[in-house]
């Protein structure tokens, strides 16, 4: 079992859109998974609990822990029953996202295209994954970046002007994927599902979102 | 074949760990715990005579420790030598 956070200083990138599709892909794939949130209302939250009153299934266990201390000792304390858990942290600095990098396996770090992006990156996440790596010390924390919520044309420029910005700093491993801005993956993430639970079916999303878990559990 | 790898070790196998969580944590904007790490401490001052002070210093600088610290071992070691 791993923990996965799924994290960004900077709100508005898609951090719950991308942990309600990796939450909810990995159920459809027959895994037992938890989800934890980092605030008490996120809008993961509330997908699942759509989901849940819908009756879809299988569905993830959701919980939330905005206190830092309590969200590692309860994490830590659920790590056997799960095969993956997912925290949706961060939109800002706060002890529970500090908290979750230090207990994750990995982190996932969705960043959207545009300037404000690329400036909080570097004012404000980027010296914050080296304060916890410094604390981390032996046992530093793998963390990638993709774009999220990019343009649908993958060598736009706005994506490539992007994708050269984050390049620039070793703290982060871009990735070689894409999730474009689509109508479908946001709605089905609204709902609580799984993109690949939509009808009608968008096949280019549903293969974004496949390559996208393929990353991260082969 | 996963691209994303996993950290070497799992946080919850370092006893260390905890404690530089607690520590990272800390400087957090809302951390409601800028506590003293190094735990409860009541303060209190005590008057020395020169010659006392001065040989005291004299020990402490050969040591390299604070007035505090030498007075910690000291006290440390008269209670558990019993007084």
């Amino acid at each position: 079992m791993s923990i996965f956070v799924i994290g960004n200083s900077k709100g508005g990138v898609g951090k719950s859109t991308i942990t309600v599709q990796i939450g909810l892909g990995r159920a459809l794939q027959g895994k037992d998974v938890l989800v934890v949130n980092s605030d008490r209302q996120s809008s993961s939250s509330k997908a699942i609990d759509r989901r849940d009153a819908a009756g879809l299934t299988p569905s993830v266990t959701l919980v939330a822990y905005p206190d830092g201390e309590q969200l590692r000792t309860q994490v830590l304390r659920q790590i056997d029953k799960y095969d993956d858990i997912i925290i949706d942290a961060g939109g800002r600095d706060s002890s529970a996202f500090r908290h979750a990098m230090m207990i994750a396996d990995a982190m996932l770090v969705p960043i959207a295209p545009g300037n404000f992006e690329l400036d909080a990156l570097e004012d404000e996440l980027v010296p914050l994954i080296r304060e916890i790596q410094a604390s981390r010390a032996d046992n530093p924390l793998p963390i990638y970046a993709f774009l999220n919520m990019a343009e649908p044309r993958k060598y736009s420029s706005d994506n490539i002007g992007t994708r050269k910005s984050i390049e620039a700093f070793p703290e982060l491993q871009l990735i070689d994927l894409n999730v474009t801005r689509r109508k479908s993956i946001a709605a089905a993430s609204t709902l609580g599902m799984a993109v690949s639970e939509m009808k009608p079916r968008d096949d280019k999303a549903c293969k974004e979102i496949q390559v996208l878990l393929q990353a991260i559990f082969g | 074949m996963a691209i994303i790898q996993r950290a070497p070790k799992p946080a919850s196998v370092d006893p260390a760990a905890t404690q530089a969580a607690a520590k990272a944590a800390a400087t957090a904007p809302d951390s409601k715990s800028k506590k003293n790490m190094r735990g409860k401490r009541e303060m209190f001052s005590v008057g020395f005579e020169p010659d006392l002070l001065a040989e005291f210093d004299a020990a402490r600088s050969k040591l390299g420790l604070s007035r505090p610290a030498l007075i910690k071992i000291a006290v440390r070691r008269l209670l558990d030598a019993g007084v």
